[in-house]
């Protein structure tokens, strides 16, 4: 089921349409999504367009004793934006990504992601939720070692409940996607540091998220690399119409972006 | 996920190899006990329905049993028979072994009807040859363990203590005390010992006997055992069913809770090892589980995946070490049987029990770790480039 490509937004049919399309899943439809958008697939597709991708109000991230990672940060994201979030270290971007991405729980404040408030969700339906909703591309070791190209990309669905049977193919399809096919059976370590990010992203894709994360993807990666990285990316995103968010300092990376927020000690400024 | 087991060869390696020396050692420990327990469980059958009679001596009586003693207690009642022995050891020079070996004279003409009063493990079977007819002088049937250290087969000759005997039959091995016995009739080992003795000789006395079973129901032994000391005089040991077994059941709860005891050095040394290995492996698969975690995996498939590994290392040690242990225990016994008995026994329940150890241990000795690794913070871990 690709509802990107009924509702007119692109995906090339041979390459990953079907999402991860099993009882999890619509079990969140039924659970996690809001009165609005709740109901059977059709009704829930109606519900959702026109609403914002992701959405936040007020989320704010303290460590102890007194130190305050974001505050307060009202953000939304619609579908199929290409954005980058920019500012210096220690600015609280990688904090926002985390949020974002529900790996890290706020002090105060909501995070709605494809009309679920994940903010709420119970720390046992995260992990899934992840693994359905969201891909994750980090900075540099990505990568189980030990495993191929392909176990790498086919490793989300491993964790996927019911176990997809075309997971290989799968991943196959998404190592394509990259322009890898021909790098299935390599180990990280006899990729380059381009080629392990390509890796990275089809991992990412494998399952069709809605909203990829990126934080810093081409950071360890020479200018030129990072620039075939970044029009890969852009393709990808123009291409599958998912909504990409990507944390940089490389000024380059936002030039190229829909969208720039930057940050500044915490704060968003525009 | 297992590739993460040969990622790290050598460490991995030495960890199973821990894992193994320990079950190695355990293996050959139980080999040991079980080759003993064999020993008592077959004299723990045969003295089921027996009360043991041995005289205690004073200075006439050289320890023997004379045709006045065996009459009391044949006469003693619920005693159902009465099986009579001249055990002479066949040569004074043996040290310690397992079944020593011993010149056994009995009445060949009431074997077979005393047969019928042992119980089926108890039973005597000829694996060659044949018996003694009744009251065969010169011939001799040979427990397993004497004719494989004395290289004797049917038709050969054994000499013991100035005797010759031919052997005519070798019996089935029994793993207990009867594998070392040499049986002949009971008129060759009396003559044997009267011309060994001036004492024996100069008081004419050319009746006698060194050991006697009293067969009896067993639930009747203590009471039989209590009478039978009344009538005979003093100066006689008798010990009751219930007595022997007791002993016997002391001893091999003793050898088990020794091998039990080397068993717990043994998980422990290696589960030390296991636990070591795989707190290594969670620090420095920190990231990776971080990894892992981002993209959907759950607590429990983490988890999952470190007790797997080090389940496997137990899986593998355990495999290693009953290997090694075998093959020493085979060596061993290949080199002690020339001496007589082979002193270790490699039982299915001995090998059943070091693998769920090993396995065990792998299991628990991964816990921990594995809890570690399953509590690893996504954010922390990614953070750490």
């Amino acid at each position: 089921m690709s509802f990107w490509r009924r509702l007119g937004w692109g995906g090339t049919g041979d390459l990953l349409d079907e999402g991860i399309d099993h009882a999890e899943y619509s079990r969140l439809d039924g659970r996690w999504t809001d009165g609005a958008a709740g109901g059977s697939g059709g009704n829930r597709l109606a519900g959702l367009i026109g609403q914002p991708l992701v959405r936040t109000e007020g989320l704010t991230k303290r460590y102890p004793p007194n130190v305050t990672a974001l505050a307060e940060a009202a953000l939304t994201i619609d579908r199929g934006e290409f954005l980058a979030i920019m500012g210096r270290s220690g600015s609280g971007k990688s904090t926002l990504l985390h949020l974002l991405g529900c790996l890290d729980r706020p002090t105060a404040g909501s995070v709605w992601l494809d009309g679920v408030e994940v903010t709420r969700l119970p720390e046992r339906h995260l992990p899934p939720f992840r693994l359905q909703k969201i891909g994750f591309v980090f900075q540099a070791h990505n990568l189980v070692p030990s495993l191929t190209a392909l176990e790498n990309v086919a490793l989300p669905l491993r964790y996927a409940r019911p176990y997809p049977a075309d997971r290989f193919d799968r991943a196959r399809s998404a190592l394509a996607a990259v322009g890898l096919a021909d790098r299935l059976y390599h180990r990280p370590t006899e990729l380059s540091g381009g080629q392990q990010q390509r890796v990275a992203i089809a991992r990412a894709l494998v399952n069709n998220p809605a909203l990829v994360l990126a934080d810093e993807p081409t950071g360890a990666l020479d200018s030129r690399t990072a620039a075939e990285l970044l029009a890969l990316l852009r393709h990808l995103c123009r291409e599958r119409g998912q909504t990409f968010v990507i944390v940089t300092h490389d000024p380059v990376v936002g030039q190229t972006c829909d969208r720039v927020i930057e940050m500044v000690d915490g704060h968003i400024l525009a | 996920m297992l590739r993460n087991l040969f990622r790290r060869r050598l460490r991995t390696a030495l960890t199973v190899l821990g894992v193994a020396v320990g079950i190695l050692a355990f293996t050959v420990m139980g080999g040991m006990a079980e080759k003993f327990n064999r020993i008592i469980q077959g004299g723990e059958a045969y003295f089921l329905n027996r009360i043991a009679i041995r005289s205690t001596g004073g200075l006439v009586r050289l320890n023997l049993l004379f045709p006045n003693d065996i009459a009391i207690v044949r006469g003693t009642p619920g005693v159902k028979a009465v099986e009579t022995h001249i055990m002479l050891p066949l040569d004074e020079t043996a040290g310690f072994e397992l079944a020593p070996r011993f010149l056994v004279g009995i009445e060949t003409d009431q074997f077979h009807q005393l047969q019928q009063w042992a119980p089926p493990a108890a039973t005597l079977h000829l694996k060659a040859g044949r018996w003694w007819a009744p009251k065969e002088r010169g011939v001799a049937v040979l427990g397993a363990a004497i004719a494989r250290k004395m290289r004797l087969d049917v038709g050969d000759t054994l000499r013991a203590r100035d005797g010759r005997f031919r052997v005519v039959g070798v019996l089935k091995e029994t793993l207990s005390l009867p594998d070392g016995w040499a049986i002949v009739d009971q008129a060759d080992v009396r003559e044997l010992m009267f011309e060994g003795s001036t004492m024996l000789k100069s008081l004419g006395l050319n009746e006698f006997y060194t050991n006697a079973y009293a067969v009896v129901d067993p639930a009747q032994g203590e009471a039989v055992t209590t009478e039978m000391a009344l009538r005979l005089r003093k100066g006689f040991l008798l010990h009751s069913p219930q007595q022997l077994i007791t002993a016997a059941r002391q001893a091999s709860t003793l050898l088990n809770t020794a091998i039990l005891g080397a068993g717990a050095v043994a998980v422990l040394v290696g589960a030390l090892a296991v636990i070591n290995t795989m707190f290594v492996a969670v620090g420095e698969r920190t990231r990776e589980i971080g990894i892992k975690k981002a993209i959907g995996a759950k607590r429990l498939d983490i988890l999952r995946e470190f007790l797997i590994e080090s389940t496997v290392i137990g899986l593998l040690g355990g495999a290693l070490g009953i290997a090694m242990g075998a093959g020493l225990i085979t060596l061993i016994n290949g080199w002690t049987a020339g001496q007589g008995t082979p002193v270790f026994l490699l039982t299915p329940r001995l090998v059943t029990g070091a693998m769920a150890f090993a396995v065990l241990l792998g299991v628990t000795a991964g816990v921990i770790p594995a809890f570690r690794a399953a509590s690893v913070d996504p954010v922390r871990a990614l953070r750490e480039m």
